[in-house]
C-alpha cells in the first residue's frame, strides 16, 4: 500500500491508479518515476543532473529560436518599473518644465550652479562621537573637497549654522550616532537653506571594507546622481551635488555616486580605470552608506517652528499609499 | 460679468509667480501662469494679495521688494505697479517684504515686515505713517469695521489701529507668567478678525491660538495651547467660534474657540501650509503651501476635493466669493424646491397647537408652568426638532438680518443641510410626519436619542449663539454639558 501511496502524490499519478488502489489490484505502474523518490543517492544524483541538463538544453534552444525569429526581449516587472506615477515628475509638460527651470535659476541653490560661490563644507558630529562616527566624518572630508571636520563642543545646531555663515561655509553636515553607529545626517545649505534630514544606515568605513583611507586621493571627484525624478528628488540631488566642487579633476579618476533606488540613496565611492574602449575597471574606495530622506525644511534648521517643504513624520500611513509609491 | 467666469482662484508664489486657476468639479482644471515666467526675479516673491474692490475686479499684489502691482482681471493685464518704500525721519526706512495689503476708502494700506504701516492717498498731506513697534508678520482688516487694522509679529503683541486717526485703539497683553514664573514667548504669525464681532483670533509659531476681545480686556479671553503645532496662517470659517490654522508641518486644524480645543484636522499635506482661503458660505477650504500643491478640502466631510501640482512654492491664495467647486446648472431649482418644502413644514408647525395632557388643559403661559413633570416630554421633543433648519423660524431670522441678500442665506442653509446631512434631514421629516399624525403618542427612546445625536452639535451651537458669546464661562459650561452627554 505504501508504494501506491507514494505514487499518488507524484504528478503522473492518474485517476486510474486511484481506482486500482480502491479495488486492491496490485499492478505497479513503472512508467515515469519521480527522481526524488529514488532511494539510491548516486542514481538519484545522476538522473537529476541528466534531467536538468535536458531542461536547460531545451530552454536554450527555445531562446535561440526566439532570437532567430526576432522576438523582442521581455522586460521583467519590478517594483520600480511598476512605480505609481508621480504628478511632480519632471518633464511632464513643457510649461511646467519651463517653470521648473526658472525655479532652479532662482532658488537657494542657484548660486552654486551659476558658479558664483565655491562650496566649502563643515562636517561636525553629535556630542561625544564614538570612534566609528569620527572616522566616518573624517573620511567624508577626504571625499568632499574643501571640507573641514570639527568637533561640536556642545554647541547648538542653530549656533553652528550662524557661525558657519560668518566663516563663509556653504554647507554644514551634522552626523548623528546611536549605539556608536552613525544613524542620522543633517545637511544644510547656507545661508538660507534648505535643510535636509537623512536617516543613515549600513555605514561601512574604509577599514570595514578592507581598504585604506590613504587610497583616497586629493583630486576633486566626479559626482554621479542617479535616478532622481520627482521635484523633491531633484531638490535633494541638487543639494547633494552642491557639496562638491563643480569642476571635477579627471586626473584623479575618482567618482562619487548617489544612486536613488526606491527612495533609498546609496552612496558609493570608486576609482575607475579604462581597460579598453569598452570596459572600465572599478575599485571601491569606501566609505559606503545608505541614506533615506526624512524631511526637507525650508530655510535653516529649526525643528520647532521651521516650515517644512516635505516631511513624512507622523503621516507615513497617510502618504505611503502603495508599496510602489516613491517620493524621490 | 464674463471676467468672473474666467479664473476663480488666484495664487501668488515665490519669485513673483502669479497664477490663475479655474477649478470646477468634473471638469479639467485650468491653470495658467498670468505673469510671464521670463520676468521673474529673486526679490519679487509674492508675499501679500488682496482684492482691490468689492467687485473683485482688480487684485493687489505685494512683493518682497516693497512693490505693489495691480492686476486687472477684467482687462487681463498688470495695470500699475508702485514702490511703497517710505522713509521718514521719525520712523526710519521701511524694510522687508510687504506682509499686509488692502484698499480702504480709496487709500492703499500697506504693512512691511519692519513694522511700518502706511496709508497712501492721492494727497500727500493725508497720508498716514505708523510704526507698529516691532516686526510685523501680518496686517489684516477688521471685517465688521474696515477702518480698524490689526498687526502683530515676533515679540510684538497684537495691536489694533484706527486708520482714520492713525491712533492705536487696542494693545493686547501677554498671558501671565507660566508655572516656573517665566515669561511666555510671543510670536504673532497671523491673526484674523471674527466676521461679526470685534474679536481677533491670533495664531503663533510657538503653538497657541488666542482670542482677544478688545472690548473686554487686554489679555486673551480664550487661550488654546497646541504644543508642537506651529501655526503659519489662520483663517476664519465664516462663523464666530471656529478658526482654521495652517501648520508649519502641514495639515490644517480647525480650532473651536468655545470649547478651547482643536476640532477638525484636514489632512493630505506633506509640507507647510502658507495660506488658507475659506469660503464664508460654501463649504470649501482652499490652501496653498510649500509642498507645491493646491488643495481644496470640503469643510464638513474633510475630504480632499482637489489636489493639483503647481510647480512653485506658493505663499498666497485668493478666492473669488463666487467660487463654487460643485457648480451645476440645475442646482438653483433644486434649492427652490427644498425651500418650498421647508416653508410648508414651517407653516404646519406654526399652525399646530401645543398639546398638553394632564389635569389642566389651558393653553396659556400659566398652563405650561403648571404642567407636571411627566407630561413635559412633547414640548421638549419639539424643541429638539426646532434645530432642524427647515422648521427653525426664530434662528433663521438672525442670519437674514446679517446678510445683505436674504435669498442667498436661504439658499445657503438649505444647500448646507442638503449636502452635509442628507440622512439626518430625512430622519427629521419622518419624525415630523409622525408627530403630525399623532403628536401625543410618546415615541420610543431610541428614536429620540437618534434625533439628539444627529442634531446634538448644531443644537448646542444655536443655543450658545443666543447666549452672550465669547464668554469663557459659557465655553466651560458647554464643555461640561458635552461631557455629560457622552
Amino acid at each position: 500500500m505504501s508504494k501506491f501511496d507514494r505514487r499518488e502524490d507524484s504528478p503522473e499519478s492518474s485517476s486510474e491508479s486511484e481506482e486500482e488502489v480502491g479495488e486492491g489490484t496490485l499492478v505497479p505502474d513503472r512508467k515515469p518515476e519521480r527522481i526524488s523518490l529514488i532511494k539510491n543517492k548516486d542514481v538519484r544524483k545522476a538522473k537529476f543532473a541528466k534531467a536538468k541538463e535536458a531542461k536547460t538544453r531545451k530552454k536554450k534552444a527555445l531562446k535561440k529560436k526566439r532570437e532567430k525569429e526576432g522576438v523582442e526581449k521581455q522586460v521583467p516587472h519590478t517594483i520600480e518599473s511598476l512605480r505609481v506615477p508621480d504628478e511632480t515628475t519632471i518633464n511632464i509638460t513643457e510649461e511646467k518644465q519651463l517653470e521648473t527651470e526658472k525655479d532652479h535659476e532662482l532658488d537657494e541653490l542657484s548660486t552654486y550652479f551659476s558658479r558664483e560661490v565655491e562650496p566649502k563644507v563643515l562636517i561636525t558630529y553629535c556630542d561625544n562621537p564614538h570612534k566609528r562616527t569620527r572616522i566616518f566624518g573624517r573620511e567624508l572630508t577626504r571625499i568632499i573637497p574643501n571640507s573641514l571636520s570639527l568637533y561640536r563642543n556642545r554647541s547648538g545646531a542653530k549656533k553652528i549654522m550662524q557661525s558657519a555663515i560668518k566663516e563663509g561655509f556653504t554647507d554644514v553636515i551634522i552626523i548623528n550616532e546611536d549605539m556608536s553607529k552613525p544613524n542620522g545626517l543633517l545637511l544644510t545649505h547656507l545661508p538660507n537653506g534648505p535643510t535636509a534630514h537623512f536617516r543613515l544606515s549600513n555605514v561601512k568605513i574604509t577599514p570595514e571594507l578592507r581598504r585604506n583611507y590613504k587610497e583616497i586621493g586629493n583630486c576633486r571627484p566626479e559626482v554621479i546622481l542617479n535616478n532622481f525624478t520627482t521635484r523633491l528628488g531633484l531638490t535633494v540631488s541638487r543639494m547633494l551635488a552642491s557639496l562638491f566642487h563643480y569642476d571635477p579633476e579627471f586626473k584623479g579618476r575618482r567618482a562619487v555616486t548617489f544612486h536613488n533606488q526606491r527612495d533609498y540613496i546609496f552612496f558609493r565611492h570608486h576609482r575607475y580605470q579604462f581597460r579598453n574602449e569598452k570596459r572600465a575597471a572599478l575599485r571601491e574606495l569606501g566609505p559606503r552608506f545608505t541614506m533615506k530622506l526624512r524631511s526637507l525644511q525650508h530655510g535653516l534648521f529649526d525643528s520647532k517652528s521651521g516650515e517644512y517643504e516635505w516631511t513624512a513624520e507622523g503621516r507615513r500611513h497617510e502618504i505611503e499609499t502603495s508599496r510602489r509609491k516613491f517620493f524621490l | 460679468m464674463s471676467f468672473k467666469d474666467d479664473f476663480n482662484i488666484f495664487i501668488g508664489a515665490k519669485y513673483g509667480i502669479f497664477k490663475g486657476v479655474k477649478a470646477t468639479e468634473g471638469q479639467p482644471l485650468i491653470t495658467k501662469s498670468i505673469k510671464n515666467v521670463n520676468f521673474l526675479s529673486k526679490d519679487t516673491d509674492v508675499t501679500a494679495m488682496s482684492w482691490n474692490d468689492e467687485n473683485e475686479e482688480c487684485i493687489l499684489m505685494g512683493l518682497s521688494n516693497q512693490v505693489v502691482s495691480t492686476y486687472d482681471t477684467n482687462a487681463k493685464y498688470f495695470s500699475s505697479s508702485t514702490n511703497i518704500q517710505t522713509e521718514t525721519e521719525k520712523l526710519g526706512k521701511s524694510e522687508g517684504s510687504i506682509c499686509g495689503l488692502s484698499r480702504y476708502n480709496g487709500a492703499l494700506v500697506t504693512a512691511t515686515e519692519s513694522g511700518h504701516i502706511s496709508v497712501f492717498r492721492l494727497e500727500d498731506d493725508q497720508c498716514i505713517n505708523i510704526h507698529a513697534g516691532g516686526p510685523v508678520s501680518k496686517m489684516r482688516h477688521s471685517m465688521s469695521n474696515p477702518s480698524i487694522i490689526g498687526t502683530g509679529g515676533l515679540e510684538n503683541e497684537l495691536k489694533l489701529w484706527d486708520l482714520n486717526t492713525g491712533k492705536k485703539t487696542f494693545e493686547s497683553k501677554n498671558v501671565p507668567l507660566d508655572f516656573l514664573q517665566l515669561r511666555v514667548k510671543v510670536w504673532v504669525t497671523d491673526h484674523v478678525f471674527m466676521p461679526s464681532s470685534d474679536n481677533v483670533a491670533v495664531g503663533s509659531k510657538y503653538g497657541y491660538v488666542r482670542l482677544y476681545d478688545p472690548k473686554a480686556q487686554r489679555r486673551p479671553v480664550v487661550n488654546v495651547n497646541m504644543p508642537e503645532m506651529a501655526v503659519t496662517c489662520i483663517a476664519s470659517t465664516g462663523d464666530d467660534h471656529t478658526v482654521l490654522c495652517g501648520l508649519a508641518k502641514g495639515n490644517i486644524v480647525a480650532v473651536d474657540l468655545r470649547m478651547g480645543r482643536t476640532a477638525q484636522n484636514y489632512k493630505g499635506f506633506v509640507g507647510a501650509v502658507r495660506d488658507i482661503a475659506c469660503h464664508p458660505t460654501e463649504p470649501y477650504i482652499v490652501s496653498v503651501g510649500l509642498d507645491r500643491f493646491l488643495r481644496v478640502h470640503h469643510k464638513t466631510t474633510k475630504k480632499i476635493l482637489l489636489k493639483e501640482y503647481m510647480v512653485s512654492r506658493m505663499s498666497c491664495v485668493l478666492m473669488r466669493s463666487s467660487f463654487d467647486f460643485n457648480h451645476k446648472v440645475g442646482k438653483g431649482s433644486q434649492n427652490k424646491s427644498h425651500e418650498k418644502k421647508a416653508q410648508k413644514f414651517e407653516d404646519m408647525f406654526d399652525s399646530m397647537e401645543v398639546v398638553i395632557d394632564g389635569p389642566s388643559k389651558e393653553k396659556n403661559s400659566k398652563g405650561v408652568t403648571e404642567v407636571p413633570k411627566e407630561t413635559e416630554t412633547p414640548p421638549k421633543r419639539k424643541k429638539s426638532l426646532i434645530v432642524n433648519p427647515f422648521s427653525d423660524k426664530k434662528k433663521r431670522s438672525k442670519p437674514l438680518a446679517e446678510n445683505t441678500s436674504p435669498k442667498t442665506s436661504l439658499v445657503r442653509q438649505s444647500a448646507n443641510s442638503k449636502e452635509t446631512q442628507p440622512e439626518d434631514s430625512d430622519d427629521d421629516i419622518m419624525i415630523l410626519d409622525e408627530i403630525a399624525a399623532d403628536s401625543q403618542q410618546s415615541k420610543s427612546e431610541g428614536d429620540e436619542s437618534d434625533v439628539d445625536e444627529a442634531d446634538g452639535d448644531s443644537d448646542e451651537l444655536d443655543e450658545e449663539n443666543d447666549d452672550s458669546e465669547n464668554n469663557t464661562e459659557v465655553a466651560h459650561k458647554s464643555a461640561s454639558r458635552k461631557r455629560r452627554r457622552c
